[in-house]
C-alpha cells in the first residue's frame, strides 16, 4: 500500500470503512513503526511520501596479510566484505593499518561493489599512502550510482612497488 | 500543523470531524512518510514531537593543486570542494584528500569554513593533516577525518574546503588532490 494524503473530515458526513482503511490503516502501515524489523536500524526517504528501513553492515579482518600486486587484488583472507540492502547510495567507512617493504612505496585499500551494482576497485575511493614504518588511516565517503537492492562491498588492495602489508582492516557500510 | 498527543476514545461518545482532523489527519502529516521528498534522505528529531527530513551532500575535486600559504586559503586555479545544505544545529563533516608537503617534516592541512546561516572560520581543530616524512623521501597520504559540529545556526549553510601548510617546521609547497567534502546535516 502507498501513502495517501490524509483526508479532511467534514462534520455531518459519514466516515466509511474504505476511508478508514485508506487514510488510517494504510497510512499507518507506511510509518516507521510499521516497517521496523531490527534493533539498530534507521529510516531513509526513498522518494516522495515513502520511507524504508536500512541496516548498517560491518566486517573486520584483523589478520596481517600482504600483497606485491600493482593491480587491485584480494589478500589471502578476502575482505573485509559487507553486504547491505541499499538505495542508490551508501556511506562507506574504511580503516586499516599498513606498511611497505620500501619506505617510499605506496599502499592502497579500496572497495569494489558487486551484486545489484558493478563498480570496479579504483584509486578515487582508496585510502593509503607510502610508509616504511606503519600508518593507520581511515576514510569516509558516499558511494553513489548504486542500483537499489542487495550490494556487496569488498575491500581490495594494491601497491605501486614492494610488498605492502595490511592489518586490522575494517569496512562499515551505512546504506542510504 | 503540529503533533497532538493522540486522544483516548471513550465508549459511547461521538468522534467528531475536528477530532479526526486533529488526531488522525494532522498527526499523520507529522510522520516520516508525510515529510519524505527525496531518495536517500533521513529523519531527525527537531524538538519535542517533531521530526524533519535532512539530506546529505558531497562535492569532489579530482584536480591536483597546491599552496605555500601558512594561513587557510583557496587553492590556486581549483577552489573547493564546496557543499551547501540545510542543517539544524549539528552536522557531521567528512574531509578526504590525497595530501602531502614537498618539504621534509612539513605538514599539509585541509580544513573548511562555514558560511551562510553560520560563520565558522577554518581551523586546525576541524581539519585533516598529514606530516610528510624524513629527509630521504616525500610521503603521501590519502585518508579522511570526521568532524562533528554542534554550533551551527540552523538554516542553509555552505561548507567550503580551505588549505594551508604549517609554518613551523616549514612546509613549503603543499599539494592536494582527490579532495572530497561530505556533509551529513542534523
Amino acid at each position: 500500500m502507498a501513502w495517501t494524503a490524509p483526508m479532511t473530515f467534514v462534520a455531518g458526513s459519514v466516515l466509511t470503512a474504505a476511508q478508514l482503511n485508506t487514510h488510517l490503516r494504510d497510512n499507518l502501515l507506511e510509518t516507521a513503526p510499521a516497517k521496523a524489523t531490527t534493533s539498530g536500524s534507521f529510516f531513509v526517504g526513498t522518494g516522495p511520501n515513502s520511507i524504508a528501513e536500512r541496516i548498517v553492515q560491518q566486517s573486520l579482518v584483523s589478520t596481517s596479510q600482504g600483497t606485491a600486486s600493482t593491480t587491485y587484488t584480494d589478500l589471502a583472507t578476502v575482505g573485509p566484505q559487507s553486504t547491505a540492502t541499499t538505495g542508490s547510495m551508501a556511506l562507506v567507512h574504511m580503516y586499516t593499518s599498513y606498511v611497505n617493504t620500501g619506505a617510499t612505496n605506496i599502499n592502497l585499500m579500496t572497495i569494489e561493489v558487486s551484486g545489484a551494482t558493478s563498480i570496479a576497485a579504483n584509486d578515487q575511493y582508496a585510502i593509503g599512502g607510502d610508509s616504511g614504518t606503519g600508518v593507520r588511516a581511515t576514510s569516509s565517503l558516499i558511494v553513489t550510482g548504486l542500483t537499489p537492492g542487495s550490494n556487496t562491498f569488498t575491500a581490495k588492495y594494491r601497491v605501486n612497488a614492494g610488498t605492502g602489508t595490511f592489518q586490522d582492516r575494517r569496512l562499515v557500510v551505512i546504506p542510504l | 500543523m503540529a503533533w497532538t498527543a493522540p486522544m483516548t476514545a471513550v465508549a459511547n461518545t461521538a468522534f467528531t470531524a475536528a477530532q479526526f482532523n486533529t488526531h488522525v489527519r494532522d498527526n499523520l502529516l507529522e510522520t516520516a512518510p508525510a515529510k519524505a521528498t527525496t531518495e536517500g534522505s533521513y529523519f531527525i528529531g527537531d524538538g519535542t514531537n517533531s521530526i524533519v527530513e535532512r539530506s546529505w551532500d558531497f562535492d569532489f575535486v579530482e584536480a591536483t593543486a597546491s599552496t605555500s600559504s601558512t594561513s587557510f586559503t583557496d587553492l590556486g586555479g581549483s577552489s573547493g570542494p564546496t557543499v551547501t545544505v540545510t542543517t539544524g544545529p549539528r552536522a557531521l563533516v567528512f574531509l578526504t584528500a590525497n595530501l602531502f608537503s614537498q618539504t621534509t617534516n612539513g605538514t599539509a592541512v585541509m580544513g573548511f569554513e562555514v558560511t551562510g546561516a553560520s560563520s565558522i572560520a577554518a581551523s586546525d581543530n576541524n581539519a585533516l593533516a598529514f606530516e610528510s616524512g624524513d629527509s630521504a623521501f616525500i610521503t603521501i597520504s590519502q585518508a579522511s577525518v570526521c568532524v562533528p559540529l554542534d554550533n551551527l545556526t540552523p538554516g542553509v549553510n555552505t561548507f567550503t574546503s580551505k588549505y594551508r601548510g604549517v609554518a613551523s617546521p616549514p612546509s613549503g609547497t603543499c599539494v592536494f588532490r582527490r579532495r572530497r567534502i561530505t556533509v551529513l546535516p542534523y
